[in-house]
């Protein structure tokens, strides 16, 4: 028993707890230290935290995270939702749309941002075109703000909706069909059936679909790095951006490690509900 | 129960998945077009004439035969070591009650649920400090310990669902541990086994968060860095061209992966196998 747990177990814990669990400990410790070198240690306080909280840019960064998260989440979740009870029988054509939504969930992030910052271009983009033809002004999207957040909203949303359907579907699969016929012979209409049949059986399949979307919605780096970099004027930077050019461009590693703390902090939050739920089962 | 016969959901569906792939499909024709017709507006939908020039241009890049290659063996190695290290740990906390076990699945679970984004700034700390930063080893290692947690979490339910009575039927008939593991155990999760190899693979091959921080000479580099350098480089010149082919060309390995794996992983979606 003993050498099992220590042949078996250890070595994936062991590599895990060196790789990520001792770095967040570095982190704490750099973000209220002096100095960025590490070994040369005096407290400096809060300071980089205060300095963050009580600016401008910060702030915004915040904002911006929960509304691409939020809003790209629900969206995805009720369009896969949605996708998924059309689909729920599995057909010749239930195939065809769920080999393209692997398909859709496979495509590199860095590629899907880069198609999308030219679809929505403003000059050579398809939403331009489409707009001229229909006889309508072309809008402008990464020259203010929320239009910005919408096209990186649109942008994750298509990878996410992908997500959403499979998990969905698999989910729809393992419910018993036969509840549901004995409720329509019971009369149930199907507003009925979907809101207190589907909904409370798929209640775990969705409760892992929204931490799928969660992990991979507001914490991708390539949306806003590659489609907006940030801007207009810093307008689309969220928290994961901030990270980085604090700490990859500008090699600011007191308020990077300040950056990530709090981000950590903030996805635990988000994370403890869940987190028991998993626990639980 | 009544069947219905539905020819117009074919319709839809084809509706439906013309506008899922307008993306992908929009970029590929764009990008057989020459860079004068590419910046004109309005845009035109198929290339008035055909212009291969960015894709000869793109094949002719010995950097991306270098980061894609890189990017193909990183991923491999990630993906067999990963599997490697968390099939028999998953194994372990599914089977066994032990005293860290709690503990032991807590820290997969909340490495799983943190983005990876953000703890590539502290991973990337340490790994200037024990100078494992800008080595290929040392992204690898990172990438199995962020990965590893997820793999643990896509096989948990393959094993799970393995009744127990079959292992305690073949330790009576005298099997040892490993032998248990690799007769009994392995060949009655192999999907699961395939499905998370498959989901690693591509996961890593698709990175770019974790790569950006670990990776900073040309010579190791990965396919999505080189596509950021390309974008910087080339996006305001409007040779949107380029950059589109070479992003598309992201796109073929996993394709081909996802075909060889097609089967496998219709498989496990149909039978429900990504329940948790």
């Amino acid at each position: 028993m003993r050498w099992k747990l220590t042949l078996f177990l250890f070595p994936l814990l062991l590599v895990v707890s060196i790789f990520i669990l001792v770095p967040i400990i570095i982190a704490i410790y750099v973000s209220v230290s002096e100095s960025q070198a590490v070994f040369d240690f005096a407290f400096s306080g809060f300071r980089n935290y205060i300095y963050l909280f009580t600016e401008e840019r910060f702030l915004n960064n915040i904002f911006v995270t929960f509304y691409i998260s939020l809003l790209s989440i629900y969206l995805a979740y009720l369009v896969g939702l949605f996708l998924a009870l059309y689909y729920r029988r599995a057909t010749m054509v239930t195939n065809v749309t769920l080999a393209t939504m692997m398909v859709i969930y496979l495509t590199m992030p860095a590629t899907s941002a880069i198609i999308w910052r030219f679809l929505l271009d403003y000059s050579s983009g398809i939403t331009s075109a489409i707009l001229f033809y229909m006889g309508m002004e072309r809008i402008d999207f990464f020259s203010s703000q929320f239009p910005a957040l919408n096209a990186l909203v649109l942008a994750i949303v298509w990878r996410q909706i992908a997500i959403a359907t499979i998990f969905l579907w698999s989910g729809l699969q393992n419910i018993n069909p036969e509840i549901d016929e004995a409720a329509t012979l019971d009369g149930a209409a199907r507003w009925e059936r979907f809101r207190y049949i589907t909904l409370p059986l798929l209640k775990k399949t969705s409760f892992i679909t929204f931490i799928l979307l969660a992990i991979s919605s507001g914490s991708l780096v390539e949306f806003p790095l590659l489609m907006t970099a940030g801007g207009p004027f810093n307008s689309t930077e969220t928290l994961i951006l901030r990270l980085y050019r604090e700490g990859f461009f500008s090699l600011n590693w007191g308020s990077a490690s300040a950056v990530g703390v709090i981000s950590l902090i903030i996805s635990a939050l988000a994370f403890i509900p869940l987190f028991r739920g998993i626990l639980k089962t | 129960m009544i069947k219905k016969r539905r020819p117009f959901k074919w319709v839809i569906t084809v509706l439906i998945l013309l506008i899922l792939l307008t993306p992908i499909i929009w970029s590929f024709l764009s990008s057989l077009k020459t860079t004068a017709e590419i910046t004109a507006y309005p845009a035109t939908l198929f290339p008035t004439k055909l212009y291969t020039g960015a894709w000869v241009q793109t094949f002719n890049n010995s950097g991306v035969y270098l980061t894609m290659s890189n990017s193909l063996v990183y991923s491999l190695v990630i993906a067999l070591i990963c599997t490697g290290l968390a099939y028999p740990a998953t194994y372990v906390i599914s089977r066994y009650k032990f005293r860290i076990r709690t503990l032991a699945s807590s820290i997969m679970y909340f490495v799983m649920l943190t983005p990876s984004t953000i703890l590539i700034f502290p991973v990337f700390i340490m790994a200037t400090l024990i100078k494992i930063q800008n080595t290929a080893w040392g992204y690898i290692l990172v990438m199995i310990a962020i990965l590893g947690p997820f793999a643990f979490f896509l096989m948990k339910p393959y094993i799970d669902s393995i009744p127990i009575e079959i292992e305690e039927s073949a330790l009576v008939d005298g099997a040892s541990s490993l032998q248990l593991l690799l007769k009994v155990v392995v060949p009655l999760s192999i999907n699961g086994l395939i499905v998370t190899f498959f989901l690693i693979f591509v996961t890593a091959f698709n990175d770019f968060g974790i790569a950006f921080g670990m990776l900073t000479s040309d010579s190791i580099k990965t396919f999505p860095l080189l596509l950021f350098a390309r974008i910087q480089f080339l996006q305001w010149q409007g040779s949107w061209n380029d950059i589109l082919s070479m992003s598309l060309l992201a796109l073929v390995p996993t394709m081909i992966v996802f075909l060889l794996f097609f089967r496998r992983l219709q498989e496990a979606i149909l039978k429900g196998g990504v329940k948790v």
